[in-house]
């Protein structure tokens, strides 16, 4: 991997990404709180332009995954507003998808099945299913592996299924939990530089949450620290290195 | 971009080992097991044929009760034929009464708060307990004798299947939602499939208790032809043989029944990548 990327807005296609705007966000979790709890988050103004590479960095409990739980649109903000494009998110929307840390695969489904699922739930038809499968297969390295069963996938083409199953959606904005974190060193190396490259070609809108600062600063056009569930740090990646990032994160 | 083969990132191997193995294991197990009766009963005369019959004389109390010509034989057969379409019957219903209210208590937690413990209190109780309540409620016939299988059959499916629902991975819930499932969808697509192999484990324990509780209540439950009639026909008329033939005759239909199941518990597992043995 190498440093902050620049935007891809001198492409022949138009962008697929929707901009993503957070403003005066706030969600706070219940009244027990205790060491381990989430902090909660916000208020938090945020916004990320159309095909936008995110990365958004913080310790354990600085509000990243309520964000992502914001944006996917499992939780709902008690105060402000999420917007992905012209309209708000008010529940799981179908322009986002949300690759989770683990990869959370059907395991009652072929791989092909598993990438097929969300399709089915928007009932497209079959022939257009089966069209976008193998696109999205394809773009993640795994052709031919529609017919497999997930338990007899590695790691990362497990991830890489997780990838395809979201990307098939061609979702406008793609929001991606630690997706590597469980990989070694080297299969996260090489999912990375894939994904920047479906990132490229898709021009789809990225918010990648990481704890890992290499990794933001490698991926991300931009980078997010958050700390106690407020926005600590906002710049461009080519800006910024793991020390100052470290520095402000402590 | 250029599509990457993913052969640096190798998949685990597959792994089976021999089915042979394990039966021809059983087998030397039966084989002892029959050699050992011999020798207490033929072999060394150590009891009475009244007391404890060969296995050459259970044999024959089989072969004349299951597919024997004479007036008198075949009872077991038509035993056999009604004690299973009893424990057909009731375990079918308490299959799909089980799987409704799992399904309910699943779906909504104060439901399972409200009946779990209750659930498991009564599954506590043996089923023979019930027995004469049954009796009472609903007379010396069959009912009485598929209330208690349904009872027995109906509570471990209950509880398999909201347990089940509710020990889906959360991971899997949130994958599901994310990919465009809602209610019902979410049910059949994620919930239900991923909770398959706990609600199976749940359906051979339930095969295990309504046959058990069929039997007992057979006991106890004169005038219909069953194997549990067969049981205490034996034990009134001294028939050492019969009730031995009829135990080994209870004894391979459980087995047979919860083989079948535990086949398909295994396929299932190992469709879902849970087991890797064959």
């Amino acid at each position: 991997m190498s440093g902050g990327r620049s935007a891809p807005a001198t492409t022949a296609t138009t962008p697929q990404g929707l901009p993503l705007l957070l403003d005066g966000v706030t969600y706070r979790y219940g009244r027990t709180r205790s060491a381990t709890a989430p902090a909660g988050l916000g208020p938090l103004s945020l916004e990320v332009r159309a095909g936008e590479f995110l990365c958004v960095v913080g310790p354990s409990g600085s509000g990243k995954s309520t964000l992502l739980s914001l944006l996917a649109g499992f939780l709902r903000p008690q105060a402000g507003v999420i917007r992905l494009g012209d309209t708000p998110v008010t529940g799981p929307d179908p322009r986002l998808t949300l690759v989770q840390q683990e990869a959370a695969l059907f395991s009652w489904r072929t791989v092909a099945g598993n990438v097929s699922f969300g399709l089915e739930q928007r009932r497209l038809p079959r022939a257009e299913r089966d069209g976008r499968v193998g696109d999205a297969l394809r773009l993640v390295g795994l052709e031919g592996y529609g017919g497999r069963r997930v338990h007899e996938l590695s790691g990362g083409q497990r991830q890489r299924v997780s990838l395809a199953r979201a990307l098939a959606l061609q979702p406008r904005l793609l929001l991606l939990d630690e997706p590597f974190s469980a990989l070694d060193d080297r299969t996260r190396t090489v999912l990375a530089d894939e994904l920047l490259g479906i990132w490229w070609s898709r021009k789809v809108t990225v918010v990648f949450v990481t704890h890992n600062l290499e990794e933001a600063l490698a991926l991300g056009q931009r980078v997010v620290a958050l700390r106690g569930g407020e926005v600590a740090l906002d710049a461009p990646a080519r800006e910024l290195d793991v020390a100052r990032l470290r520095e402000t994160l402590e | 971009m250029t599509p990457r083969t993913p052969a640096a990132d190798p998949a685990p191997p597959r792994t089976r080992s021999p089915r042979w193995q394990v039966l021809s294991w059983q087998l030397i197990g039966l084989a002892l097991i029959l050699g050992v009766w011999w020798l207490v009963t033929e072999g060394l005369g150590l009891y009475p044929p009244y007391v404890f019959p060969s296995p050459a004389q259970v044999w024959t109390e089989i072969s004349y009760g299951l597919w024997g010509t004479g007036p008198q034989d075949g009872k077991l057969l038509s035993a056999l034929a009604g004690s299973l379409r009893r424990v057909l019957t009731g375990y079918g219903i308490a299959v799909v009464l089980g799987a409704l209210v799992g399904l309910l208590m699943g779906a909504w937690r104060p439901l399972r708060a409200a009946l779990g413990a209750y659930l498991t209190g009564i599954q506590s109780v043996p089923s023979i307990a019930f027995v004469p309540f049954a009796i009472l409620f609903f007379g010396l016939n069959e009912r009485a004798v598929l209330f208690v299988v349904i009872l027995e059959g109906f509570i471990p499916v209950a509880l398999a299947v909201s347990g089940a629902l509710l020990n889906v991975p959360p991971a899997l819930r949130i994958a599901g939602r994310t990919l465009g499932a809602r209610g019902l969808s979410l049910t059949t697509g994620v919930l239900l499939p991923a909770a398959l192999p706990n609600v199976l484990t749940g359906l051979r324990t339930a095969w295990s208790f309504a046959w058990r509780a069929l039997v007992g209540a057979e006991l106890l439950i004169s005038g219909v032809a069953s194997i549990g009639e067969q049981l205490e026909v034996g034990r009134a008329t001294a028939n050492v043989a019969l009730v031995l033939a009829s135990i080994i005759i209870i004894g391979i239909i459980g087995g047979l029944f919860d083989t079948l199941l535990r086949a398909l518990e295994g396929r299932v597992r190992r469709d879902y990548g849970l087991e890797v043995t064959p």
